[in-house]
């Protein structure tokens, strides 16, 4: 028999090292975290000629040290932690670096390690420690490298630790340098008044500039500041204060997790801080400009929702580009008045006792994702969410009152100019309230048509929203039973009657289908231009849109016996529009050309619809064979309102001139064009082709 | 009166639908597969009331997709799906909305028709799927294989994410648009930041590529690269 042990080819030590912590700011977080767990109230980072490779980064801190003892039996045995979360340090902390393989990839850094340490209590003695990574290089098996722990005296006083990365693999680019200064300033919590007792020095010129906005703190200028906090039972409750800290508005657990009332989060009990900031100039004591530009690019350097777990910051929610509550998300679907990561900074302090744990992956680049990070993340949109109703219902009452504002001016300035009035010599008097009532009257005038485009708008839309709310009852259910019963209709004939009886039938029968396939059509047409993804704006392919729409329309021309030509050009222009835009230009023109021919009766009825590529624009021309632009000045038709047929809108041809020139192009319009009906002309701007 | 199906007698057929006019068209057909047909016309309490009434041995479902219009289920045809895949009962989804799209509940729905589809042939075409999936045999159009998922694009809604999809290995230019829940995917923040940072990110899944329709595909077990 023979005994044996598992070893470890040196290889193991790199790959480790290597797959775990991979950011440079990440791997000396470790170190600094270890620190923080040895009850440190200091600890320093120094880099020094860390611009090329060969540099040295020296970690130090006063923490409780270690004797050879732990050196031996803790800190050089890798993938072992004697710290758990459930046991806080002897100062009351909860230990942040759990992993024990964390140190791993920063002591990578460097070719050769020294370690240092004064055990608290024994501060007589120091006790070092020398790696040098080339003998492992070299060695069969991890275990064939010895090292020394050499105890010698020491005469001053103080205990702690300090690990150096000696000849540093590679050099350490500014911006690397700037991420670990943003890091290490908020590894634990510089939202909070109180000191963690924790303090951190990093000795780069990058630091003091982020340090300094940091320690400024403009938390008091914030325009709003949400605060949420979750119990013990997974109760939340919400508080909405003003930037004097005075309450606006507060919520309880059911009006924020309005989906399930009744269930609590399950997930730690947190606090959860959004301060967030209007960012106008004026906005400020003083209106100090200055004040706006400073507090963007504090934001720009720390602006996100962080995440605390036991006071200690963890990556990568809020890092730069991290947004993982998604409100740059939530503010692109609906802008008005949500918060985005540039105008807003936050927290999310988490306490990791308790029935609910997150667990951070070994890889420091997150939680898990099980059901308790969920939860949190729940509680945080919700509560997010109730801000944004919050707000939103704040600015339609401010619409509203505004409105009523601005009618009461109205009047107040009529009668101001009245007065006015009676000091003009009455020889001119006459004159100015002729020319003032005029003018009053256009300007009446057109607000009233504004009003009434507006209302129409409203209409159209109502419209809609119901045609798609109620499209299920409306064309799903009652077409699929016609459907399903001429199925079985037809198949029981085929079935009971002679073949010379089924014919009478089944020709009823088709008719009735073809009416109901005709009906289905019509319901899934409309219900297609109104799909929401047609409204996101991305590359829209000109040719593409075209071809779809007019497939889309199809049971309509075609019910009007209408012919459609399509001559596009070979090239593929393409736009960055929303579809919808692009369809709702070319669905307004069809209809009209449809309605044309219904109301003139046309015999011959065609649309054509050609495209022009030249480099960067793209001409389309819609003609048809109708009666033309008749009765109606050609500059009028893209007024609002104005309608040939009794029971039109009067609003097509106005929504596709405003879409082409939102677009950046021009419309205009011939009375008779190449197949003698009206013939549109767009002119649009294209990215390419 | 009864289907026989490989090696199964199918004497009952349940038709659920929101719908009591609907409900009795579905049964029509039933009448013609010389089944009986069970109406389904009671409110649906949850999951359980409504397969305590199923025979696992000797019954079938025909269901509709859209059943949460009324108060007659808190859940939408799909989710029965998945549990009749469970207890191995038959299934055929119907329904008038067009692509069908069942989130990640596909995997457990071999059939899912459009309602101008639907028929005996359907009924009986989705059985036969259905029967032999539970015993291991997948189709070449159902079978899974573990392959490479691009995600273009994705969007939530609620705790379902609608992601735009291109499977390399089913239709390498083509993509398609799904809907699957958020719990399903692994390293959500993380696929996200990747997605927001370089326009698409990689997972690989469980798909039927031998599917000829995009409307047939499925998504199940994600899983990071």
């Amino acid at each position: 028999m023979q005994s044996v042990n598992f070893k470890f080819s040196p290889r193991i030590l790199a790959r480790l090292g290597e797959e775990l912590n991979q950011t440079f700011d990440q791997s000396i977080l470790e170190l600094v975290k270890n620190a923080y767990d040895a009850d440190a109230t200091l600890c320093k980072v120094e880099l020094f000629d860390t611009s090329s490779a060969g540099g040295t980064i020296r970690v130090s801190d006063d923490g409780n040290g270690m004797d050879s003892d732990s050196i031996r039996d803790a800190w050089l045995v890798l993938g072992k932690s004697d710290k758990t979360s459930d046991r806080p340090t002897s100062a009351g902390r909860t230990p942040a670096g759990s992993k024990g393989l964390g140190r791993l990839a920063a002591l990578r850094m460097g070719k050769e390690i020294r370690l240092a340490s004064v055990k608290k209590g024994m501060s007589r003695r120091i006790h070092s420690l020398h790696i040098d990574w080339s003998e492992f290089e070299s060695a069969n098996a991890v275990e064939d490298v010895s090292l020394s722990i050499v105890t010698e005296k020491k005469t001053t006083s103080g205990h702690g630790t300090v690990v150096e990365l000696r000849a540093l693999r590679t050099a350490v680019r500014a911006e690397e340098v700037r991420k670990l200064a943003r890091s290490l300033i908020l590894l634990t919590d510089p939202f909070g008044d109180k000191s963690s007792g924790f303090q951190i020095e990093l000795e780069a010129s990058e630091f003091s500039d982020i340090e300094r906005l940091v320690q400024t703190k403009y938390f008091d200028e914030a325009d709003y500041h949400l605060s949420a906090e979750l119990d013990e039972e997974g109760i939340a409750s919400v508080r909405l204060l003003d930037w004097r800290g005075e309450v606006l508005a507060s919520a309880k657990h059911a009006e924020i997790r309005r989906n399930e009332p009744e269930r609590p989060y399950a997930a730690p009990t947190c606090n959860f801080d959004l301060w967030t900031f209007l960012l106008k100039s004026g906005n400020f004591l003083q209106g100090r400009k200055s004040r706006v530009s400073e507090i963007r690019q504090w934001l720009g350097h720390f602006g996100g929702v962080h995440i605390y777990q036991d006071r200690v910051r963890v990556a990568p929610y809020g890092d730069v580009g991290n947004d993982w509550l998604q409100i740059n998300l939530s503010r692109a679907k609906s802008p008005e008045e949500r918060p985005s990561t540039n105008n807003s900074i936050g927290r999310l302090v988490v306490n990791s006792r308790g029935p609910y744990r997150l667990t951070q992956k070994t890889d420091r680049s997150g939680f898990i994702e099980d059901e308790t990070f969920v939860e949190l993340t729940s509680f945080a949109l919700d509560s997010l969410e109730w801000l944004a109703k919050w707000r939103l219902a704040q600015a339609e009452h401010r619409r509203s009152t505004e409105r009523q504002q601005a009618r009461e001016a109205a009047e107040a300035e009529k009668s101001s100019f009245t007065q006015a009035l009676l000091k003009v010599p009455e020889e001119a008097r006459a004159a100015i309230q002729v020319a003032f009532t005029d003018y009053a009257t256009s300007r009446d005038r057109e607000a009233d048509a504004l009003r009434r485009e507006i209302q129409l708008y409203r209409t159209l839309s109502t419209a809609g929203i119901t045609a798609a709310t109620f499209a299920h009852e409306s064309h799903g259910n009652p077409l699929k039973v016609i459907t399903l019963n001429l199925k079985s209709l037809r198949r029981r004939i085929v079935e009971l009657l002679r073949t010379d009886e089924q014919h009478r039938l089944l020709s009823l029968v088709e008719k009735i289908s073809v009416s109901a396939g005709a009906l289905s059509t019509l319901g899934s047409a409309t219900l297609g231009l109104i799909r929401s993804e047609k409204r996101k704006v991305g590359k829209v392919d000109l040719h593409r849109t075209i071809t779809s729409l007019i497939e889309l329309m199809e049971p309509f021309w075609v019910a009007r016996e209408t012919h459609v030509e399509l001559a596009l050009s070979p090239e593929n222009p393409y736009i960055f529009a929303s579809d919808a835009a692009f369809e709702s230009i070319f669905a307004n023109l069809i209809n009209n050309s449809l309605n044309a021919f219904r109301q003139a009766g046309t015999a011959t009825r065609a649309i054509r619809i050609q495209t022009l590529v030249t480099r960067d624009r793209c001409k389309i021309v819609v003609s048809d064979s109708g009666p033309g632009i008749v009765n109606v000045k050609i500059n009028e038709i893209w007024l609002p309102g104005v309608t040939s047929a009794s029971d039109g809108t009067g609003l097509g041809l106005t929504i596709v001139r405003d879409t082409v020139r939102d677009l950046g192009g021009e419309v205009s319009a011939i009375a008779h064009g190449q197949l003698g009906g009206a013939e549109f002309l767009i002119d649009l701007p294209i990215l390419g082709s | 009166m009864s289907l026989a199906i490989l090696n199964k007698e199918i004497r009952r057929i349940h038709v659920i639908d929101d719908d009591p006019e609907v409900r009795g068209a579905y049964l029509e057909h039933v009448k013609d597969m010389d089944v009986e047909g069970i109406d389904v016309s009671n409110s649906i309490v949850n999951i359980e009331s409504l397969f305590s009434t199923i025979d696992t041995e000797h019954d079938g479902i025909i269901c509709d997709y859209q059943l949460t219009g009324r108060k007659y289920s808190a859940c939408n045809g799909d989710v029965f799906g998945k549990a009749a895949y469970d207890r191995h009962i038959p299934f055929i989804l119907s329904s008038h909305f067009k692509p069908l799209s069942l989130g990640g509940q596909r995997r457990y729905i071999p059939k899912a028709v459009a309602a101008d589809d639907f028929g005996i042939d359907a009924v009986r075409e989705a059985f036969e799927l259905c029967l032999g999936e539970y015993q291991g045999s997948f189709s070449l159009r159902r079978r899974p294989i573990r392959t490479l998922v691009r995600i273009e694009g994705m969007k939530p809604y609620g705790a379902v994410y609608q992601l735009n999809v291109v499977v390399p290995n089913w239709n390498p230019t083509d993509g398609v648009q799904i809907l699957i829940d958020a719990s399903s995917l692994p390293d959500l923040s993380k696929l996200q930041a990747e997605i927001e940072a370089t326009g698409e990110a990689r997972l690989t899944a469980e798909v039927n590529t031998g599917a000829t329709d995009s409307n047939e595909l499925y998504f199940s077990e994600w899983k990071s690269l």
